[in-house]
């Protein structure tokens, strides 16, 4: 049985510290909860709260390829040269890079195959043929802060684009003086500790039972993503579609990575899934752990994680 | 494979492709290439027990062919690759399906893989101990003694840390859990609906 949202374990009882703050809403399809972990004074949660509930909705009106009004759906509309919005840098340095390293694996090109293997607006979750992407060159030339189309395509920035909204999310935060906080979108979250606080202690879901953990993270000032394909998942596929094979990967059962922005570890738990982990490990700093169709196990060094395992498999 | 040049990756060999020390490791863990590699490499000597016992060969062939077909070709480490499957408990001789894990019948299996490292030809020897269709061990041996294929092979076991376990939510005291995102109304109120159709 999957809990409910709100069935998720509270935050922990501040014991010695002052009290915090804790707002719980939906957005961009999932749930969100934005807690300051330290005094904030009403006025200012309240002005802290309207401002992040404003960016959300400026987020999604520039990126959601779920709403009519949005930049990317005019994208999908009419072909030609756009002014991306001030933020869309580091999204979309970081999509031209992975884009690369994956062999194209991981594309903002994507918005299309997954629509036609119904995940579209309107959720209809009923596969129809299943085209590849358009490579990116000859369709997309991207110069910041211009995308140009060489015809209309329907971009899907779901690899990245939540945990760069958290990264946005967390920067509201911070021009309102809270500068303690955990920000999570989901499963996908930034934390930022008071001095000397305790890190976070994050549960590692089990991807075959919600109800349980196959391990705590220990979260301190980082980002921690996730990925699993036990929730959004129809028709033998899920919300990850390799754009070769047009099938959803099912040789990993769980995707977790640990960076120091969430733009970057929840990409990365995209890319887990396409390359083996070395070759991202060239170009970025992250830690890692994947959970195999077999529910063998396999992290980084430095993981930040207690896991429940076996008994360890016998070494070289 | 777009990839950046070799010249950029340190370690250049770990870092190729395909490297071949990684897809060992996938191999092990049942990395979704396994069936590609064994439909694509059949060798005749295997065929036989393929197709009697397609499930179990799978994985043993794989680990031995594996080695020379995932291997990057510039590097020309791969010599080539022998298999000896040596089950040594057997199931009923009919696997229901090979399409799961839980075709892969119960037993041991063993392969060797040689490769050419930057110490010369070596083999490992790979031994995976499969209970319910999961792996329950493995164990790897080589003949190279020389530093660099060392660490390669460490690294490569290094990384396997067995099977997970979990632990009730209830049981451990968390601030938060992270895994499949979480799903607001609309998605969830799809799929149900959609089920719901799909039995009428």
């Amino acid at each position: 049985m999957m809990p409910s949202p709100r069935s998720r374990p509270k935050p922990r009882p501040n014991v010695a510290g002052p009290a915090t703050r804790q707002w719980q809403f939906d957005a961009i399809g999932t749930r969100w909860s934005v807690e300051a972990l330290q005094v904030v004074p009403p006025a200012v949660w309240a002005r802290a709260r309207r401002a992040v509930a404003g960016r959300i909705e400026q987020f999604d009106r520039d990126y959601s390829r779920f709403r009519a009004d949005s930049l990317v759906s005019a994208m999908a509309r009419t072909a030609g040269r756009y002014q991306l919005p001030p933020d869309a840098q580091p999204l979309f340095d970081l999509y031209r890079e992975l884009y690369d390293l994956t062999a194209g694996a991981v594309t903002p090109l994507v918005g299309g195959l997954l629509a036609a293997a119904g995940y579209d607006a309107a959720y209809s979750l009923r596969p129809g043929t299943l085209t590849p992407p358009p490579a990116w060159p000859g369709t997309l030339r991207y110069e910041f802060p211009h995308l140009t189309l060489a015809r209309p395509v329907s971009l899907d920035l779901g690899a990245a684009g939540k945990g760069y909204l958290v990264d946005l999310v967390a920067g509201v935060l911070r021009t309102h003086g809270i500068t303690a906080y955990c920000v999570d979108a989901g499963g996908d979250m930034a934390h930022q500790g008071a001095l000397e606080a305790d890190p976070l202690a994050v549960g590692l879901e089990h991807p075959a039972d919600a109800g349980q953990v196959i391990g705590v993270a220990q979260l301190r000032n980082q980002s921690l993503c996730g990925s699993a394909g036990n929730r959004r998942a129809w028709a033998g596929l899920n919300h990850i579609i390799d754009p070769h094979t047009r099938t959803s990967p099912t040789h990993l059962r769980a995707v977790w990575a640990v960076a120091d922005t969430t733009l970057l570890a929840d990409a990365l738990t995209t890319a887990l899934y396409f390359v083996p982990p070395p070759i991202l490990a060239a170009h970025y700093v992250f830690e890692y752990a994947l959970v195999y169709e077999d529910f063998s196990l396999e992290h980084s060094a430095d993981f930040p994680a207690a896991f429940f395992t076996t008994p360890a498999i016998s070494a070289l | 494979m777009n990839l950046p040049t070799e010249e950029k990756r340190t370690p250049s060999r770990l870092l190729s492709g395909k490297p071949h020390i990684i897809s060992l490791y996938y191999i092990v863990n049942k990395h979704v290439t396994l069936r590609d590699v064994a439909v694509d490499t059949p060798k005749p000597r295997n065929n036989q027990k393929l197709a009697a016992v397609f499930g179990l060969v799978v994985i043993v062939a794989a680990i031995g062919a594996g080695v020379a077909f995932l291997a990057p070709k510039s590097d020309g480490q791969v010599i080539g690759g022998a298999t000896s499957p040596t089950p040594t408990a057997t199931a009923d001789a009919t696997p229901t399906a090979a399409t799961t894990s839980a075709a892969y019948k119960d037993g041991t299996y063993t392969a060797n893989g040689s490769y050419d490292s930057p110490g010369g030809l070596e083999t490992v020897h790979l031994s995976v101990t499969l209970v319910s269709g999961l792996v329950s061990d493995s164990n790897a041996t080589t003949t190279g003694n020389n530093p660099t294929g060392r660490l390669y092979q460490g690294k490569f076991l290094g990384g396997y840390k067995g099977l997970v376990v979990g632990r009730n939510v209830d049981s451990i005291k968390l601030s938060r859990v992270s895994g499949s995102s979480l799903t607001s109304g609309g998605f969830n109120d799809a799929l149900a609906k959609i089920k719901t159709q799909a039995k009428a």
